[in-house]
């Protein structure tokens, strides 16, 4: 971890972390570099493909654009801090049930975005799901299937 | 933005005042909002540490930037509100046409992080909100130490300049007109819905009685030399009867090919064509509109 710059405390995944390094550091790369948090991956970095994505005070953002700086005090959830939430489960089953990606680089994104979508809204239509995941690229599998997937957990999640 | 990382100063105003004192001082420093416009700017290659100037001035914690307040006749947006939090007041307070050009800035995690503020003054030509607030008469209160003054968003922003700050003033607030339309419009032309920039976009508003356009406001982003609308153009239109006639139709839209500026490029020439096809689109639409009326 890089030693010199500003000292930050924020909250991960309701932890408490300290951490020193520059104001410039990108939030991905604290995460992901500095904290062992790999299931937040860098794609594009510039706020596009969505692999990147976290919860940053409750609201879904691109890692990759937040500098250090504005870390203060702020409450990062990951999709490692997401799978012991309820919320997550029937989302994490129906996508292991039904595989909807291939190489995978996109599904932490995608899965991020799905339940930051069903914290607000927990039976989405169609169309919230497709907005909803607008800001996540993915080049293999391509949505429709991760479509599906999104829509499916409804019955699971009542029965849980 | 080249500067060692290790030198940057992060300052954090909580209040308006503090923030303009500070920004009066180091007049040279970066206002950072949401930074989703500053920060892929500043990741420089491969580094992995964004490179600001050595001065940065964080607004995210100034309160009063961001306040909603509401009147009869208008609606005030701080200027450091997300895009995400502006739209939460919902479709039927926000007119529609700004409602949609705020809708097809970016995905859902960009418009957390975006602010109206920052999408105004980072005055890229082809941002969404741009037209939608010019066409609906929005004006932006802009503060300093030494006070503050009122700007229609034409006047902040003309052509490809950058946006008429003087130094040490700060976008504090956008004022939107809660007047009623019956017919407003936007559309962005894209290589993609979301997180794609707009090739040329356009925001129309009109307002028609007993069969007479009472008034009829357009404006696009994107063209060369950037953000255009023209009064003159407009007033060709008003007063007269709908639904507007061919022969009106056509004069208006030769007029506006005299005015935009003739293309240096290929995709200056589709922008120009586009537009033209756009203000025709719009006034069938509008016709279409005022039968059912």
């Amino acid at each position: 971890m890089p030693g010199a710059g500003i000292k930050l405390k924020f909250f991960l995944n309701k932890e408490n972390v300290f951490i020193q390094c520059p104001p410039g550091r990108r939030l991905v790369d604290i995460l992901r570099n500095d904290l062992g948090q790999k299931q937040v991956r860098e794609g594009c970095g510039k706020g596009e493909c969505g692999a990147c994505l976290v919860l940053m005070d409750g609201s879904l953002v691109n890692s990759c654009l937040i500098p250090a700086f504005r870390l203060v005090d702020s409450e990062i959830v990951t999709l490692e801090g997401l799978v012991k939430e309820k919320i997550f489960a029937g989302v994490k089953k129906i996508f292991a049930e039904i595989q909807p990606f291939e190489c995978g680089c996109c599904a932490p994104g995608m899965q991020m975005a799905i339940a930051a979508l069903k914290m607000q809204n927990p039976n989405p239509t169609r169309e919230e799901i497709r907005e909803a995941l607008s800001g996540n690229i993915c080049r293999c599998a391509g949505y429709g299937t991760a479509l599906e997937g999104s829509k499916r957990p409804r019955k699971d999640s009542r029965k849980g | 933005m080249k500067a060692e990382h290790t030198q940057v100063k992060i300052y954090r105003p909580r209040v308006l005042n503090g923030l303009l004192r500070l920004y009066s001082k180091n007049p040279e420093a970066l206002l950072f909002a949401g930074g989703t416009e500053i920060v892929p700017e500043a990741a420089s290659g491969k580094a992995r540490e964004l490179a600001f100037p050595k001065k940065v001035i964080y607004l995210g914690n100034v309160a009063e930037l961001s306040k909603i307040s509401r009147s009869q006749r208008y609606l005030d947006i701080g200027a450091c509100l997300s895009i995400s939090r502006i739209l939460s007041i919902g479709r039927h307070i926000i007119p529609r046409v700004l409602f949609e050009s705020l809708r097809s800035l970016g995905s859902p995690s960009i418009r957390n992080l975006a602010t109206l503020g920052g999408n105004i003054c980072s005055s890229a030509p082809t941002n969404d909100s741009l037209p939608a607030l010019c066409a609906i008469d929005a004006q932006l209160e802009l503060k300093s130490l030494s006070g503050s003054r009122w700007l229609p968003v034409s006047n902040f922003i003309s052509g490809s300049e950058a946006p008429n700050l003087k130094p040490g003033e700060v976008l504090v607030r956008i004022r939107i007109p809660l007047e009623e339309w019956d017919y407003q419009v936007f559309r962005k032309v894209g290589r993609r819905r979301t997180s794609a920039r707009s090739i040329i976009n356009f925001a129309g508003t009109a307002r028609f009685a007993k069969g007479v356009l009472e008034s009829f406001h357009f404006s696009f982003g994107g063209l060369e030399p950037g953000l255009f609308r023209s009064r003159a153009l407009e007033a060709e239109l008003e007063g007269g009867k709908l639904p507007v006639p061919a022969k009106e139709v056509n004069a208006l839209v030769a007029d506006l090919q005299e005015r935009l500026k003739p293309a240096s490029s290929i995709k200056g020439f589709y922008k120009r064509a586009t537009a033209l096809r756009l203000v025709k689109w719009f006034i069938g639409e509008l016709n279409q509109k005022s039968l059912e009326f």
